[in-house]
């Protein structure tokens, strides 16, 4: 090793940022596009992503009326066969959903810092891909179809991630509210994770990724629907997978026509946060 | 509707960052720049909950780097492109010891990768890097300590075989 790169290890930090520095203003192959371009991006992503859960629509509707048997059990199961999907729920087929049921997340229905205590700060991560934007979406086994399900018949979704700044520790709480046409989807919703946790534990052909296992361990602890969910995740280290499991506690629970995932990291009382959640809904 | 100005000045004020951060961790200029591009594209989708979050530099962040990591793993593609059609044109690039340094990134694991790229680069504190890449402090210390040695040993071995 030559003298010059030799000295990072000993001041490991500041021989690194200076190391670093210069690519702190490379500019880039060509002019960043105008914000509005970025928007016009978002939008055609929008459309594409309508699209998507439009198709998924027509595959739901057949496999409904009997053409895609097989395919789509839990959705069969929460309507049977000849009812319309989007008409359920409705008093009579031809009569229109109440309207008071939002169409959007009203913002006083997520988890509030004050809700957790004076310690809670608003944070920010990706809980989850944007293909689908589905929490459960590729945790473990193959992608099931049926999983579109939570497009098709999504109004909205919306996060509240809080994060306790009194610790060093990482104690984390995440709230993830979603909005579905009917209770009667929501419930199918709640059927569909429970599908995606039987699924679990089948290990990943190769060394890469991690080994994920989920295991109910509780369900009835806020209202009907509602589930308590260990998640135990193996980290790979290059080829070795770590003996120790990463382990937090979910809980998901229906209220109505949503379905709230609280994702615990740390010590908090998960149910007791699973509670308030369904408080906040109902 | 999501307010314009704020992302406008959101997305001026933090995108080379974003851009030097995302070159960083592949190694890859153009794609680089699109995955930033995407990441805050996506971000204008859900601005009016992020900007209330008021963290959504770090959101911005790990989309960017998950689209930017998914498309490096598809690489495989463009280079049977570019066997086919031939080398894009050349881009003006960064000078030769930043060149030098990605490179030596790019051999590492991309655990250890991303967590001194966040450390040294963006600078997070080790805490935010745990919090961001979803492990514990102790890991990141340690991914940070066996990123230097290893980087270290890359720069060196590449300097002396220029010598």
């Amino acid at each position: 090793m030559s003298d010059r790169w030799a000295a990072i290890e000993p001041e490991p930090d500041g021989e690194m940022d200076s190391l670093f520095e210069r690519l702190r203003w490379l500019a880039p192959p060509a002019p960043f596009a105008p914000a509005e371009a970025v928007r016009q991006r978002a939008r055609q992503r929008t459309r594409r992503q309508a699209g998507m859960a439009g198709a998924a629509v027509a595959v739901v509707v057949l496999a409904v009326g009997g053409v895609g048997a097989g395919v789509l059990d839990s959705v069969r199961a929460a309507h049977p066969a000849g009812v319309d999907v989007a008409a359920e729920g409705s008093p009579s087929p031809t009569a229109p959903e109440p309207t008071s049921r939002p169409t959007e997340v009203p913002p006083q229905w997520l988890l509030s810092g004050a809700d957790l205590g004076p310690q809670w700060r608003p944070t920010t991560h990706e809980l989850f891909e944007d293909d689908p934007a589905w929490f459960w979406s590729g945790r473990c086994g193959p992608e099931p179809a049926r999983e579109y399900r939570s497009l098709v018949e999504r109004l909205d979704f919306a996060v509240a991630s809080w994060q306790d700044t009194s610790t060093s520790e990482s104690r984390r709480v995440d709230h993830v509210l979603e909005l579905f046409a009917t209770p009667a989807a929501a419930a199918a919703q709640l059927e569909d994770v429970k599908l995606v946790i039987e699924s679990c534990g089948v290990p990943p052909s190769s060394g890469e990724g991690a080994l994920i296992l989920l295991e109910i361990a509780d369900s009835g602890f806020a209202g009907d629907g509602s589930l308590l969910v260990i998640e135990r995740a193996y980290f790979y280290e290059g080829e070795e997978r770590a003996a120790e499991p990463y382990q937090r506690l979910i809980a998901v629970i229906q209220v109505d026509a949503t379905v709230s995932t609280i994702i615990v990291d740390g010590e908090q009382d998960i149910r007791e946060v699973a509670r308030l959640v369904a408080s906040l809904v109902g | 509707m999501p307010d314009e100005e704020s992302f406008d000045a959101f997305y001026r004020a933090s995108r080379l960052r974003m851009y030097t951060y995302v070159y960083a961790l592949t190694g890859d200029l153009a794609e680089a720049q699109d995955a930033v591009h995407e990441a805050y594209a996506r971000a204008w989708q859900r601005w009016t909950s992020l900007s209330r979050s008021g963290e959504p530099e770090a959101w911005v962040r790990t989309v960017a780097r998950r689209v930017a990591v998914s498309r490096w793993r598809r690489a495989r593609n463009r280079l049977i492109a570019h066997r086919r059609l031939g080398a894009p044109p050349p881009l003006p690039g960064p000078d030769p010891d930043s060149v030098a340094l990605v490179a030596a990134l790019a051999q590492l694991p991309e655990a250890q990768r991303t967590a001194l790229v966040l450390h040294h680069l963006i600078g997070l504190p080790v805490a935010e890097v745990a919090l961001e890449t979803g492990v514990a402090p102790g890991t990141v210390k340690a991914r940070l300590s066996r990123g230097r040695r290893a980087l270290a040993a890359l720069l060196g071995a590449a300097e002396e075989s220029h010598v």
